[in-house]
């Protein structure tokens, strides 16, 4: 059912069985949660990556991170990828949006 | 070499699609190992007792302990992330191709320029896929094996390496020794000093159990054929990159054109569980007619045999076929191979079906060979 970023030109993917008939809510958060549960690690492993990059070259003093404010144009890009991230994250619910929207002409 | 050598026609993680994928490949190990053996523990404990105090027996068959199973919301949920792996799996390693598909189209161009490439590709567009492969995502590949947008289409195959890749790494099945390294193996302990010098690769998909035949046999003439195009464009600027000459063809297995008596050796790697019967039984008699006085036929697959399995493993194993795009996986653990060989031609006596080991044990798979 998702679609996610750079795989426009993908085939429609079959909807996938109904392993909980009576409970199509449950059924997709389920499906949300895994899609949630890789980006929380992909994130995850780019601050551990980013910590010991700094640590390994002596860069990063302690409050580094805690005393940080950013300017608009980091604030600017951090929206932008906010709004990346909850596509992806939902990219399951926007697919079928997509597909109602081409029913209707 | 190894399994799932670097080669040039990878596409190249950037730091988050690598992590995407490690991630994926654990979680699909967790949920399809760990969590599936809970499924087991919950039918024990409390689902097929349930199920006994309605029906007035214990579930016996496959089917009985699927009706209890798929009534259970843990087994529900538990389907549901297995199922979801597999697609977060697609989703992830098609990112990184659709990212790097310009970069890739040059070096597949670089690779395949006829100034330069030891081996060939010959395309068909009148090749009939059989049934299955040409109406089922397998293994839920997006667009499945035949999917081709067009001249110079390499994905289907770049999404089954790279599927594969992560699959088998998250499996932990060994990187040393790749299948077609162990089928040499195998032959050369079988059948000492035979040295093949015409070899056909069936069914060779992304070409990854082809290459290894040019590099142990580097006198022989290796061709490798499959009905996906993609697939073997794919095959085919992966074995330039790898240096090594093979010619690849887009033909059917089960009738491949080729004169009688004009191989040595006919391999096929993973190809028997995604036939059905009929397709397996053609492709066998094709090795028959394929093979000279002498010549070695050998089919290597996964190590699923139903007669080896309680009634809750076949159900278990039945998700797969049901859910996963393996429209075929009871049809080939439940066939007679050696029968199937003997009705393709070979003399019982010069049959053998068994299991081979990975060098490293990480793996046990299943072989089906016969000598004609």
């Amino acid at each position: 059912m998702s679609n996610s970023p750079g795989n426009a030109d993908r085939p429609a993917r079959a909807a996938p069985p109904a392993f909980a008939p009576a409970e199509p809510v449950a059924e997709r958060l389920t499906a949300l949660f895994a899609a949630l549960a890789t980006e929380f690690a992909v994130l995850h492993e780019r601050v551990d990556t980013l910590e010991r990059v700094l640590a390994s070259h002596g860069a990063m003093p302690p409050d580094a991170i805690e005393s940080y404010v950013p300017d608009a144009a980091a604030e600017a890009a951090r929206q932008a990828w906010r709004q990346q991230f909850l596509e992806r994250v939902f990219a399951e619910l926007q697919a079928e949006a997509q597909a109602a929207a081409r029913r209707g002409g | 070499m190894a399994r799932n050598p670097d080669h040039a026609m990878q596409a190249r993680p950037t730091h988050d699609e690598r992590a995407r994928q490690a991630f994926i490949g654990a979680y699909k190990l967790h949920v399809g190992r760990t969590l599936r053996r809970a499924n087991r523990a919950f039918f024990d404990a409390d689902t097929a007792p349930a199920w006994a105090a309605r029906h007035g027996h214990a579930p016996r068959s496959a089917a009985e302990i699927g009706d209890a199973m798929q009534a259970d919301p843990r087994w529900q949920l538990w389907s549901i992330l297995q199922r979801r792996g597999q697609e977060l799996m697609w989703d992830a390693v098609s990112e990184t191709l659709a990212r790097e598909e310009p970069r890739l189209r040059a070096v597949h161009a670089r690779l395949t320029d006829p100034a330069h490439r030891r081996g060939s590709l010959e395309l068909d567009p009148s090749v009939a896929a059989p049934p299955g492969i040409r109406d089922t995502e397998i293994h839920l590949q997006p667009g499945g094996y035949l999917r081709d947008r067009g001249p110079g289409d390499f994905l289907a195959g770049a999404l089954y390496e790279a599927g594969g890749a992560l699959y088998s790494r998250a499996q932990g099945v060994g990187t040393g020794e790749s299948k077609g390294e162990i089928i040499v193996r195998f032959l050369a302990n079988r059948y000492p000093g035979f040295t093949p010098r015409k070899i056909l690769d069936l069914a060779c998909s992304a070409g990854a159990s082809s290459t290894p035949y040019a590099e142990a046999f580097p006198q022989a003439e290796v061709r490798a054929i499959d009905v996906g195009a993609g697939l073997l464009r794919y095959a085919h600027a992966r074995a330039e990159a790898l240096g090594l000459a093979v010619h690849f063809h887009q033909r059917d297995a089960a009738a491949t054109g080729f004169p009688d008596g004009s191989f040595d050796l006919v391999v096929s790697h993973n190809a028997l569980h995604e036939m059905s019967r009929e397709t397996a039984a053609a492709m066998l008699a094709e090795c028959h007619r394929l093979l000279r006085p002498g010549g070695v036929c050998v089919h290597q697959d996964v190590p699923l045999r139903y007669d080896q399995l309680d009634e809750y493993s076949k159900f278990d194993y039945g998700w797969d076929e049901r859910y996963n795009g393996e429209p075929f996986w009871s049809t080939y653990a439940t066939a007679d191979l050696a029968a199937m060989l003997e009705g393709a031609g070979f003399a019982r006596d010069r049959i053998y079906v068994g299991l081979t080991d990975q060098s490293d044990r990480s793996f046990r798979w299943y072989v089906a060979c016969a000598r004609k």
